[in-house]
């Protein structure tokens, strides 16, 4: 390897690759040194380097090495930037002190920028912008994903998931297959023998009606093993955490929010002791927890012990002691990894469970803020990297403003030279400038970015984690600052330089020529802005696309006629004698309603189902066809509905074959009948009728007696799921949600539905009432959501490489006043002076798209899961795009070039 | 204009660990780096690229002067470039070491630096 910078032929000796390779990077900085210096010293300096290297390495081995190399690197990098710096002439009086300096080169910036109001405005502005934007979403950012959560070792807490790899390729199953519940039996036996963990607790959370308190209202209620809030590091500002005490006595006991008791327990102390009604079980409160207490993912605002007997209600639902439905967090014991801790679990599990395939064969343990910002990580990233990317552009653009100025301000810097200034003093000038015009553009960012901060939270999709605590703190600012300085060294880098170098002599002599270099530079600034705002376009375009055909997609049923109200009485009004809960007596409860509901004007129908599209609520069955023999196995799933007779109808989904449920099928003793979705008759009976077969599910089998159209009621993005639909009464279910068919605008009838219910029965909260045309855009709040913000900061990047554009094209018009006037006096016409100019402009503007596409075909392939029926590569995403920019290049070019028409060559010859 | 060794005060520590050591005598530079770095109980450690800077200004004001080239015979047999003091050198390195002595009396007189049995008690304690 022959060491650069070395300048005679001294032999290389074989010394180790390290040492070499540290060598050849000491003589490479070398090279950055003055000729002068290098020639005087350079060669001992590199010997003194091999020196030092060759004695590290043989003490310090390969760490000492690289830590030498580190040093030997910044000190040789930081002698060399001195080094040029360094005045050239004989200082003739002693140079000013640090302070008086920087003091006086603050004083000079200050009126050099006032004496340029409107630039240096607008260039503050530009990276006002920037820093606004890329503040505010780090203030997202940095909270929601970034923060460690709020507990004592918060790296060690973990989501300890059961894995079923047989579940990994059923179309159903496959997304959670490694993300599956555990039974409370499962984790018994699994804490009495694992090791890995110091602690771990159940956790699940579920909803339940508190009355007593002020009007009737549904609650988040966490349960949880008592272990989950040491494991925290919970505190109860009043009271106590749970004990074993409670555990033992099967204790009716809650430990209630901060926020809880604030605002429902009035905040008063003796709160610990009283009772909470929750679904008509009264619990004592026996803590409160801190302000700050919180589980993302668990909203709970009354937390009570989970038993696997389930002795205290209804409410705490799906919580058997075999059922799968509980998540287990967990504390890692000291040293032990996740994999390991992982590894272990699964060994248990697989020896644990019994024969069914709910039987987990493995476990996946996940730190707990990699799982609660799994949905969102890519999504906010993604818009990170758009607000980069804006920042970049907005850089470009003021220093592309700044190079301008630059070339206005050769003869000032000449004369300042001239009069003995060196050139290190006027870099530094012009540094403290720019380093100024960012702090500006930064102050005025932060301002921008607290608005910013507010939108961004305001719009943001309600899946975000912790969104609440966003605000811009002081980690945001201490990154506006940091992004500033950057900036300002950045877009102030290439003008300082640029200036520093220039020659007095020259200057002086022959102004507004030779700027060749200046003006290249200018144009790459502005090639680089529009190819970063293409790159923000397309994938803007793309996202736009995604969305609306996202937003085109037809559920299959007609969400804009139907309003969902879904009440929450207590159960205690529907348990017979014996204190059993009665199916019959809620749906009888439940058909009152429904009369009176009937009977509001503007309400055509209404039915009632157990679950609705976009509630976010779901049940399935393994199914199978009469006769079916195909390759869909036991693993086969289909959504199950239970709808009251009148549900298609009201839905507006059209019948295939067959008819609709109706208040026959309805009767108990009418034995189970079935509709189905088209899919799901396509499943099992390709090549025949489906109506009269039939099918199995839950161990008895239904006749179909319809198919009806598919159904997209979880994600407008996915395709249909096999459905299949039965009365409530027929298997003895009752409650969800009442459906309305109005006629009219849905929102109108609010009212008028709520005081119905409110005079039916008061003390019954209602949970949810809204069009389901609201549910569906609900589901689609995150992606609007980034469609909405990258558009935002793809146009603002638009605007900004407009304003480059035209920055640059009318300096290159007042350059060329000459030439244009030669051009005009030797005939050339106007419109081909706008041609020129034009010409010139849209140029650039290609340049920048060309270079700007180039890069988008290769980034926008990350873009493509988020991407629904449009490709990263859509040609005419990409056409329209580039339509876009030659629009805008010729906007920004118009004005200057129309000015370049008008130019007088009398005047233009004259002036110089 | 002939300048006054005073017109040199006060040096830069970096500056006057390079003269204290060339008073001893010539030396190149991997040995001023580790003379100093020895002499400071590595407190000090000059690396090329800030001492070869003080070297030129010690040299463009006539402090050092550079001396020959020549192996050094406990390294290897590669040549090496030698530095040493001017007269106007040690002149300035003496006022600087008599200005440093000075500061030293009123920084006693002022009480800020303990007696000897002090000085031991302190690094035991340590």
């Amino acid at each position: 390897m022959k060491i650069a910078g070395r300048d005679d032929a001294m032999p290389s000796p074989p010394y180790p690759l390290p040492v070499r390779l540290a060598l050849a990077l000491c003589a490479a900085l070398l090279r950055s040194y003055p000729q002068r210096f290098r020639a005087r010293h350079g060669r001992w300096m590199l010997q003194n380097a091999e020196d030092l290297l060759r004695r590290e390495h043989r003490h310090g081995g390969l760490p000492g090495l690289a830590a030498l190399t580190a040093r030997l690197f910044s000190d040789l990098l930081l002698g060399a930037a001195a080094e040029r710096l360094r005045p050239n002439r004989i200082p003739t009086s002693e140079p000013p002190r640090m302070l008086d300096a920087l003091l006086q080169d603050l004083r000079f910036a200050r009126r050099s920028m006032a004496a340029r109001p409107v630039l240096s405005a607008l260039a503050a502005l530009t990276l006002a912008l920037g820093i606004g934007a890329s503040a505010s979403m780090f203030s997202v950012l940095d909270r929601v994903m970034l923060r460690p959560l709020p507990y004592p070792d918060p790296e060690r807490i973990v989501s300890i998931y059961t894995s079923i790899p047989e579940w990994r390729d059923n179309a159903y199953l496959g997304s959670f297959w490694d993300r599956a519940k555990w039974s409370h039996a499962e984790f018994a036996q699994w804490r009495e023998r694992e090791s890995a963990f110091a602690a771990a607790a159940l956790v699940e959370s579920t909803l339940a009606t508190l009355t007593g308190r002020g009007e009737a209202a549904r609650v988040a209620v966490g349960l949880a093993s008592r272990e989950l809030f040491s494991m925290l590091g919970a505190v109860p500002v009043r009271g106590r955490l749970l004990t074993a005490q409670d555990d033992e006595l099967r204790a009716k006991v809650a430990l209630v929010t901060y926020g809880f008791w604030q605002e429902l327990m009035g905040g008063r102390d003796a709160a610990v002791g009283e009772t909470v009604v929750l679904d008509d079980v009264p619990f004592t409160v026996v803590g409160v927890l801190a302000d700050g207490f919180r589980i993302d993912g668990f909203p709970g605002r009354v937390w009570l012990p989970i038993f696997e007997d389930r002795p205290h209600g209804y409410f705490t639902g799906n919580t058997g002691e075999l059922d799968h439905a509980l998540r287990v967090i967990g504390r890692l014991a000291p040293g032990i990894s996740p994999e390991l801790a992982a590894e272990e679990t699964g060994r248990l599990l697989a020896s644990i469970g019994g024969e069914d395939h709910f039987t987990a064969h493995g476990a996946n343990v996940v730190p707990r803020l990699l799982d609660e910002t799994r949905r969102v990580r890519f999504p906010l990233l993604l818009l990170m990297a758009a607000v980069t990317l804006l920042l970049l552009v907005a850089c470009a653009n003021v220093a592309t403003f700044l190079l301008g100025q630059a070339v206005d301000r050769r003869q000032e810097i000449a004369v300042r030279g001239a009069l003995g200034a060196g050139g290190r003093r006027i870099a530094r000038q012009l540094m403290t400038e720019s380093l100024l015009l960012a702090g500006g553009g930064g102050a005025l960012g932060l301002a921008l970015a607290a608005l910013g901060v507010r939108a961004l939270t305001a719009l943001a999709p309600a899946n975000l984690p912790r969104l609440d605590l966003v605000e811009l703190d002081l980690r945001a600012v201490a990154f506006a600052v940091l992004v500033s300085a950057l900036c300002g060294l950045l877009f102030g880098l290439a003008p300082a330089v640029s200036l520093a170098r220039t020659d007095p002599a020259r200057s002086l002599g022959a102004l507004r020529h030779g700027s060749l270099e200046r003006s290249r530079l200018q144009s790459s600034m502005v090639v680089a802005e529009v190819a970063l705002a293409t790159v923000l376009l397309v994938g803007s375009g793309l996202l736009v696309r995604s969305f609306l055909r996202l937003n085109g997609v037809d559920p299959g049923f007609e969400p804009d006629r139907v309003l969902a109200v879904r009440t929450s009485p207590g159960a205690k009004d529907f348990v017979d004698s014996s204190g059993q809960y009665q199916g019959a007596a809620r749906r009888a409860y439940d058909r009152a309603i429904m009369e009176r509901l009937d009977a509001v004007p503007g309400v055509a129908a209404v039915t009632l189902a157990q679950t609705v599209p976009f509630s976010g609520g779901a049940a399935n069955n393994n199914v199978t066809g009469e006769g079916y023999e195909g390759q869909h196995g036991w693993d086969t799933i289909a959504d199950r509905r239970f709808v009251e007779p009148g549900y298609h109808e009201v839905m507006g989904i059209p019948l295939v074959s067959g008819r609709y449920l109706n208040a026959d099928d309805a009767r108990s003793d009418s034995g189970s009948v079935v509709v189905v979705s088209e899919s799901l008759a396509r499943t099992f009976f390709p090549d025949s009728e489906a109506v009269g077969r039939k099918l199995t599910w839950w161990g008895q089998d239904s006749l179909i007696v319809g198919v009806v159209g598919d159904v997209l009621d979880r994600d407008l993005a996915a395709g249909p799921e096999l459905t299949f639909y039965t009365t409530l009464a027929t298997f003895d279910q009752s409650g969800g949600t009442y459906l309305l068919r109005v006629e009219g605008d849905p929102d109108d009838l609010v009212h008028p539905v709520l005081e119905v219910l409110a005079s039916v029965d008061p003390d019954v909260p209602v949970a949810r009432i809204e069009p389901l045309s609201a549910m569906i855009a609900g589901s689609l709040a995150e992606a609007r959501y980034r469609t909405r913000m990258v558009g935002v900061f793809a146009a603002l990047a638009a605007l900004l490489s407009v304003l480059g554009l035209y920055g640059v094209t009318a300096r290159a018009v007042a350059g060329r006043t000459r030439e244009i006037g030669i051009r005009v006096a030797l005939g050339a016409e106007g419109g081909r002076v706008v041609g020129l100019v034009l010409r010139d402009g849209v140029a650039l503007a290609t340049a920048g798209a060309a270079l700007g596409l180039g890069l988008s075909l290769a980034g926008t392939r990350v873009l493509s899961r988020l991407l629904y029926g449009v490709e990263p590569n859509d040609p005419a995403t990409l056409a329209a795009i580039v339509l876009l920019v030659g629009g805008m290049a010729v906007v920004a070019t118009l004005l200057p070039s129309l000015r370049a028409s008008r130019i007088d060559p009398v005047t233009a010859l004259r002036s110089d | 204009m002939q300048r006054r060794a005073d017109d040199y005060l006060p040096l830069t520590a970096g500056f006057f660990e390079i003269l204290l050591t060339l008073a001893e005598g010539e030396a190149h530079g991997y040995a001023i780096m580790r003379v100093v770095h020895e002499r400071t109980g590595g407190r000090v450690r000059l690396l090329p690229g800030t001492m070869y800077r003080a070297l030129d200004r010690l040299g463009e004001r006539g402090l050092i002067v550079e001396a020959s080239e020549r192996p050094d015979s406990e390294l290897d047999d590669q040549r090496r470039r030698y530095y040493r003091l001017t007269a106007l050198g040690r002149a300035v390195a003496s006022a600087e070491a008599e200005r440093l002595a000075a500061t030293v009396r009123f920084a006693e007189a002022a009480r800020l630096l303990p007696g000897k049995r002090g000085l031991l008690a302190g690094k035991r304690a340590r």
